[in-house]
This record gives C-alpha cells, structure tokens and sequence, in this order.
C-alpha cells in the first residue's frame, strides 16, 4: 500500500535519528513547512508501528523517542525513489515547455 | 479541567491509539503549549477533529471489510448455485440425447440417476440398446460399438460410488458427469 504523505515525512524526519513527539513535530516544519498536530503525528506513529516501520524505544520521562527500523528505511527509501522519479519526470517537462 | 477534557477528547480515539499513545499526547500538547505558546483551546479542537477523523476512518474500515465478506459469500453463494443448476441442465440434457429408456425393462427406477444413465451407456456400447436420435429428432451417433476405450472408461468408472466429476469418455453427444448426475440424483 502507498504511504500517505504525513508518514513519508515522519519517516523522513526518523531517518535522521531518534526523536520523541515534539522533536519530530518540529524537525517536519522545519524542512517541509507542515505542522502535523498532535493527533495527526500519533495516528501516523499507530500505524507506522503497527507495520513495523518505526520502534518505540524506552520511555524518557512521558516522552518515547522512536526509531526507524530497517524495514522502514527500506519502504522509506523507495517511496522516496518513485517521487524523485515522478518529480523529475514533471521537470524535464516543464523544461520541454509542455503544454 | 484541562486535563480532564483532554482525556475526555482522547476518548474520540480509537482504543489502539488512545492506549497506545494517549500519554504522550497529553505531553506533546503540554510541551506544545510550554514552548511554542501555543493556545490550548485550539490544540484540542484540532484533537478532538482528528479523533473524530480517525474513528470514522478504522469504523469505515470495518465496515468495509463486513461488506466485502458479506458480498464475497453472497457471490460465492450465487455461483455455486449456478454452477449447480448448469450441471442439472447438462446431465438433463445428456440423458434426454440419450435414446429413451422407457422400452428397457432392466431399468430399475429406484436408482439413482447418474447410475442410470451409466447402465443406458452400458447397454448402447454393448449394443443392446440403440441411440438413434434425441427428443429434437436430431440424430445420435454412437460408435461405442467398434471402440475399446470408451467401453474401458465406462466400465471403470462404474464403481459404486464414482468420484465426483469423473467423465465417461463417449462420444461429444453421450457424455455426462457422472459427479453432477450423482448430486441431482
């Protein structure tokens, strides 16, 4: 199944290391503009734990840090291939002046 | 208060997410509210707006899974039916092609049919009864007489409980399943 956009840019955000809540909603504005609220952020981290994506590492006080799996590198790595390719795909259009 | 309603607003959740990770949500909304300034009245709306958002969406995955089951079996239902109904039509057909066997005494009626139309094919190879034309009128030809195999074929399949699907190898116009012609039986 394709990854919805808000779990390409959790996993984005995990592929630069471990993060808890706040320091992922942070590090996403920071390189894509979004502000993925609190409930948005956990509904993704459910289900991208449930697919074993990402890992929820020991609990720092109330805040778990999380960490992206092998498995989610991978799936991470060639969702991000596919949107390269389609992205450089529309720019050599573009530059041809399609209309 | 505040605390309350946050717990009450996680309650939109679905259980997965609100056992899950309910506490974490209460911290990120406090380390939210600590360090960014941000309002708490608007951190719950969007709260409660993806709660809702989220419940409907795994409830609507539910949904959708009881209806692809239920229309799966539905369909599976029809087909089997369908299927059954063709095998019906087919050995009624291969049984009226077959001449008609109200001149043979041997006949016992208290068979089954599938066993019946086997004797009739019997007895057209053997030669002791004909096949000259079906109830169209149209005609019949049987070369069960100068071929082996078919005689082999129906000779072993004659077992007393056939298996299901077995197919006597007669010519195209006597052919019939005997499993289909077991189950109308």
């Amino acid at each position: 199944m394709r990854l919805p956009e808000r779990s390409v840019l959790v996993l984005t955000s995990l592929a630069g290391g471990d993060r808890h809540g706040y320091a992922l909603i942070k590090d996403i504005e920071s390189f894509s503009g979004v502000a993925l609220s609190p409930g948005t952020l956990y509904g993704a981290l459910a289900k991208l734990e449930a697919d074993g994506y990402v890992q929820r590492l020991p609990a720092d006080d109330r805040r778990y840090p999380y960490r992206l799996t092998s498995k989610g590198r991978a799936v991470l790595a060639e969702r991000l291939a596919e949107s390269a390719r389609i992205a450089n795909l529309g720019l050599e259009r573009i530059a041809l002046g399609g209309t | 208060m505040s605390r309350r309603l946050t717990r009450a607003i996680l309650r939109l959740y679905p259980r997965r997410v609100r056992q899950r990770h309910g506490p974490e949500i209460m911290a990120l909304i406090d380390d939210l509210i600590a360090h960014d300034g941000r309002s708490r009245a608007g951190l719950l709306i969007h709260l409660a707006v993806d709660g809702l958002g989220q419940r409907i969406a795994s409830t609507a995955t539910v949904w959708t899974m009881v209806a692809v089951l239920a229309a799966t079996s539905v369909g599976g239902l029809a087909v089997s039916d369908f299927a059954d109904a063709s095998a019906h039509q087919d050995v009624s057909h291969t049984v009226r092609t077959l001449a008609p066997a109200r001149h043979t005494r041997q006949t016992p009626h208290h068979q089954p049919r599938w066993r019946r139309s086997l004797r009739r094919a019997r007895m057209i190879a053997r030669g002791s009864a004909s096949s000259r034309s079906n109830r169209h009128g149209d005609p019949v030809r049987c070369e069960c007489r100068a071929a082996s195999e078919p005689l082999a074929t129906a000779a072993a399949v004659g077992q007393p409980q056939p298996r299901r699907g077995t197919r006597i190898l007669l010519p195209r116009s006597m052919q019939l399943s005997v499993g289909a012609a077991a189950k109308s039986a």
